[in-house]
């Protein structure tokens, strides 16, 4: 299977390889690496110039705000000033944190930009295994885009949306900023919106792409966990990695130590517990899989999650064989057995519900539910093979 | 824990009541649940006039007019970035940027009518869902609204009111994204009522880990001859509590048309379901009365079911009295894999390893297979389970007082397999699976009596697994001398 990811991220590499710093402060450096602008950045920009960072870029002209003077969000993007002068280029100004999760949730075949922003002198309470506890007017910043053509670096891209969670008064609440085709800036527009998006991919086809962007209340879906809207991504188990797959650098864990960002950092990072990457073929598949399973499908099906009630809970953690949907009868899916009686059957990725309903795009079947048009082909054959290498079980 | 937190129009003193009702059930968990619960409420059972703001308890009954002006929870942080002003829209992010649509009631803060297509009809009415803060009444005038997308609601204290339950039109038809038509995640307190939900590619209206729930005088259908390709539920609330399903009609669900889920405190009353697998079921929950329904033309009219490998492991003290169940034959077209693709064809009433039900004062009319059965679900065609909370045999079950005609004389395979009977099949089927673990043997009865014919003869009875003697014989089950009490009624509103 190619790893188009890893295609992805090593053309970044090498166009910002220049990016590096020589900072000897390996937590900070860490971050330095995350700070890859994007593709369409002009060539001659001072951020391509190898030579900038030892003069330091320059001076952002606006300063960050976490909200306005009522405590609200900005109507537009670039008034957090999050990325400095040129909203666009996601280039974070200090005290905005780039990451990036070992298991992605896959999008569409969108690629996402990630930050943390915490206040001034505050820290996250970290804990090994559960959600962490973040401070009021902390604020999480995804990006959605996708390159014009990705064979060619220079193309640019088109940026489609950018999703913040932001906590106040002890609970997240979640806004999102449409950007428009001047790919400048972005303005506050919770409705969700529709947009065909084309794309060269790295082999050369164009593709299509009926992209969602969702609506706030559709956010529950997947962030609701035990009635609030709650981070899935900045966790432990998923930081355990470097900020590039496969880098040297040390694993953002260690980054975010690096800035202070934690009350009570963990004393040995390398006694925690990480979710395998299921695109690294070096990892066995049982652990490739359930890690795909955990970003993909855990956010909804696990105990606090939306799909609480089929008691189907796809977590890493995750031990009882009937919870995982081995030999498991379904609850409430109606046609969305797809003729089927349980929703893995050992060694019989055919007969399995899971597969089923992951390799349709009919609204009333598919999963996940929201928002995604296309199929994951590349998770699907990840669940194929986990399944059709499990020990053969007769489920009836 | 108990979250009883009563809606705006759920008055507290029936709120009370429930407390008093789970105080006399005599299970220990009941029995702490309800002490916990009458703690959390001693304040709002009292007659104190400075209710503690904390219960989230508001005293107002039904009659009262809604007013959105009134923040009814003050636990709630209304948005402030949502404009508190419905009549004025300055957000210059609204797309639509078309007029206001006058609302046929003074009542609602925000009227919605049919757009120019489906993306501009679902785009003015999600503004409007998004936009909504609690004490909002968002209304569809009459119409016939298409929808290309799922109306999703998040938001505390919201009412959805159609103009007419026939004249308001909400059709599915055309939605490629999300499965259900109106999905609500874990909100105090929804009401809707007085609309049609049509088409939907999933369930109708899906209401999860929500409390204080009211569906009023709705239509659910799929239009056409009723197919696997429908939607599983038409009405579905689920993992909720506090839950009045009234006044509504259900017909084509791909499973069950009203489907009380994983719930607790729930009154299903005044409903007809039509053409749907299961007319009504109620799964793995407790307190829940069912009554002055119709069921009909499904291929199951009432369930009351306890399943296992759920997280909520009890499905108890339900009681499905005084409903019209007839001529529910209609071939199962569930899925492969639904529970009710073991329904057998012309079932009235079927009973799956619940505890303390009552069914009593139905007329039972017309099914070729089974009137009323009551089954372990251990019998069942179904994969072992491991799930030390789940209690298969049905207990303490009352049967009486109900009118069973023609039943059983054309059973189903499915039924003749179930049973190992031959037909005729009697009006009364029980699997006779019983606890035999020594201790509490007192708590294991099941009762039947005064059930009867159209001519007023003894309705048939079979226990297929008698402990001993001839498994028709009623007499070791026939409480006619000395009864159990009925359930008392569950009840939230001043009626």
């Amino acid at each position: 299977m190619m790893d188009v990811r890893l295609v992805a991220i090593t053309t970044m590499l090498l166009l910002f390889a220049a990016a590096c710093s020589d900072d000897d402060d390996p937590g900070v450096d860490a971050g330095d690496v995350g700070d890859v602008s994007l593709s369409d950045v002009d060539p001659g920009d001072a951020t391509s110039d190898a030579d900038a960072d030892a003069e330091g870029p320059a001076e952002p002209s606006c300063e960050l705000r976490l909200a306005d003077e009522n405590g609200e969000v900005f109507d537009t993007l670039s008034e957090f000033c999050f990325f400095g002068d040129d909203t666009a280029a996601h280039e974070p100004v200090d005290g905005v944190v780039p990451y990036t999760v070992t298991a992605e949730l896959y999008s569409d075949l969108s690629r996402k930009k990630r930050f943390i922003v915490i206040p001034d002198g505050e820290t996250i309470g970290f804990d090994a295994t559960e959600p962490w506890s973040w401070p009021d007017d902390s604020i999480l910043i995804k990006t959605f885009y996708y390159p014009v053509d990705a064979t060619d670096p220079d193309s640019g891209r088109q940026i489609l949306e950018t999703r913040l969670l932001h906590k106040r008064n002890g609970e997240w609440e979640a806004d999102s900023y449409v950007w428009d085709d001047d790919q400048e800036d972005a303005e506050l527009h919770n409705f969700g919106r529709r947009v065909d998006v084309t794309f060269i991919d790295e082999e050369g086809e164009s593709v299509e792409i009926d992209y969602r962007i969702p609506n706030r209340n559709q956010c529950t879906t997947c962030h609701g966990q035990d009635g609030d809207l709650s981070p899935l991504g900045p966790r432990t188990r998923q930081l355990l990695s470097p900020y590039e797959p496969g880098g040297e650098n040390p694993t953002q864990i260690e980054n975010l130590m690096g800035r202070n960002l934690f009350d009570e950092p963990p004393a040995d990072v390398d006694e925690l517990f990480g979710v395998a990457d299921p695109y690294d073929e070096s990892e066995s598949l049982d652990d490739r899989a359930r890690a795909y399973l955990d970003a993909n499908c855990a956010h909804c099906h696990n105990p606090d999650g939306r799909a609480s009630s089929s008691n189907l809970y796809l977590g890493v953690d995750i031990v009882n064989p009937n919870r995982l949907g081995i030999c498991k009868t379904p609850v409430a899916a109606g046609s969305g057995s797809g003729g089927h009686s349980f929703d893995i059957v050992p060694g019989e990725p055919d007969e399995s519900i899971l597969v089923f309903r992951m390799e349709t795009t009919d609204a009333s079947i598919k999963m996940p539910e929201l928002p995604i048009t296309t199929n994951d082909e590349f998770g699907i054959e990840l669940v194929r093979q986990w399944i059709a290498a499990m020990d053969p079980q007769d489920c009836d | 824990m108990v979250q009883i937190l009563v809606a705006p129009n759920f008055s507290t003193p029936r709120i009370c009541e429930i407390m008093e009702y789970t105080v006399r059930s005599s299970k220990p968990i009941y029995l702490f649940i309800a002490l916990v619960a009458v703690a959390f409420f001693a304040v709002a059972c009292s007659d104190d006039d400075d209710p503690d703001p904390d219960a989230g308890v508001e005293d107002v009954g039904p009659d009262v007019d809604p007013d959105p002006d009134v923040d009814p929870d003050p636990d709630v942080d209304p948005d402030p970035d949502v404009d508190p002003d419905p009549d004025v829209d300055p957000d210059p992010d609204a797309d639509t940027g078309t007029d206001p649509v006058e609302p046929f009631s003074e009542d609602c803060t925000v009227g919605l009518e049919p757009g120019a297509d489906a993306s501009a009809t679902y785009a003015a009415a999600i503004e409007a869902f998004v936009d909504a803060e609690p004490g909002d009444i968002i209304c569809f005038n009459d119409g016939h609204y298409e929808f290309n997308d799922q109306l999703s609601l998040t938001q505390d204290h919201i009412e959805i009111w159609g103009e007419s339950r026939d004249g308001t039109i909400l059709d599915f038809a055309e939605q490629d994204a999300g499965s259900n038509g109106i999905d609500v995640q874990g909100v105090d307190s929804f009401i809707i009522e007085s609309l049609t939900v049509r088409n939907t590619p999933g369930n109708g209206i899906e209401v999860r880990d929500s409390t204080g729930i009211h569906f009023d005088d709705l239509v659910v259908e799929w239009e056409g001859e009723p197919s696997e390709d429908n939607g599983a539920y038409g009405l579905y609330p689920v993992k909720s509590n506090t839950i009045i399903i009234e006044n509504t009609r259900v017909f084509g669900s791909s499973d069950a048309g009203i489907y009380l889920g994983q719930s607790e405190y729930g009154v299903i009353r005044h409903n007809e379901v039509h053409g749907n697998v299961a007319g009504i079921e109620v799964e793995n929950s407790s307190h829940v009365e069912v009554y002055e329904n119709e069921a009909y033309d499904n291929t199951g009219g009432i369930l009351v079911f306890n399943l296992p490998e759920l997280e909520r492991a009890e499905g108890d003290f339900t009681r499905v009295r005084d409903n019209e169940i007839y001529d529910n034959n209609r071939e199962n077209f569930a899925a492969t894999g639904a529970i009710v693709g073991l329904v057998p064809q012309g079932s009235g009433v079927l009973i799956v390893s619940v505890q303390d039900v009552e069914i009593d004062n139905n007329e039972i009319t017309d099914h070729d297979s089974i009137g009323i059965g009551i089954i372990n679900y251990d019998i069942l065609p179904q994969p072992d389970y491991d799930d030390d909370d789940y209690y298969p045999f049905v207990e303490r079950l009352r049967v009486h007082s109900n009118l069973i005609v023609n039943s059983g004389n054309d059973p189903d395979q499915l039924a003749l397999e179930l049973t190992g009977l031959e037909a005729p099949l009697p009006d009364m089927i029980w699997d006779g699976i019983v606890n035999t673990e020594e201790n509490g043997e007192d708590e294991r009865w099941n009762c039947f009596w005064d059930n009867v014919d159209d001519e007023g003869e003894p309705s048939t009875f079979v226990n297929i697994n008698p402990p001993e003697g001839d498994g028709m014989d009623l007499g070791p089950y026939d409480c006619s001398d000395d009864p159990p009490e009925s359930l008392p009624p569950i009840a939230f509103d001043d009626e």
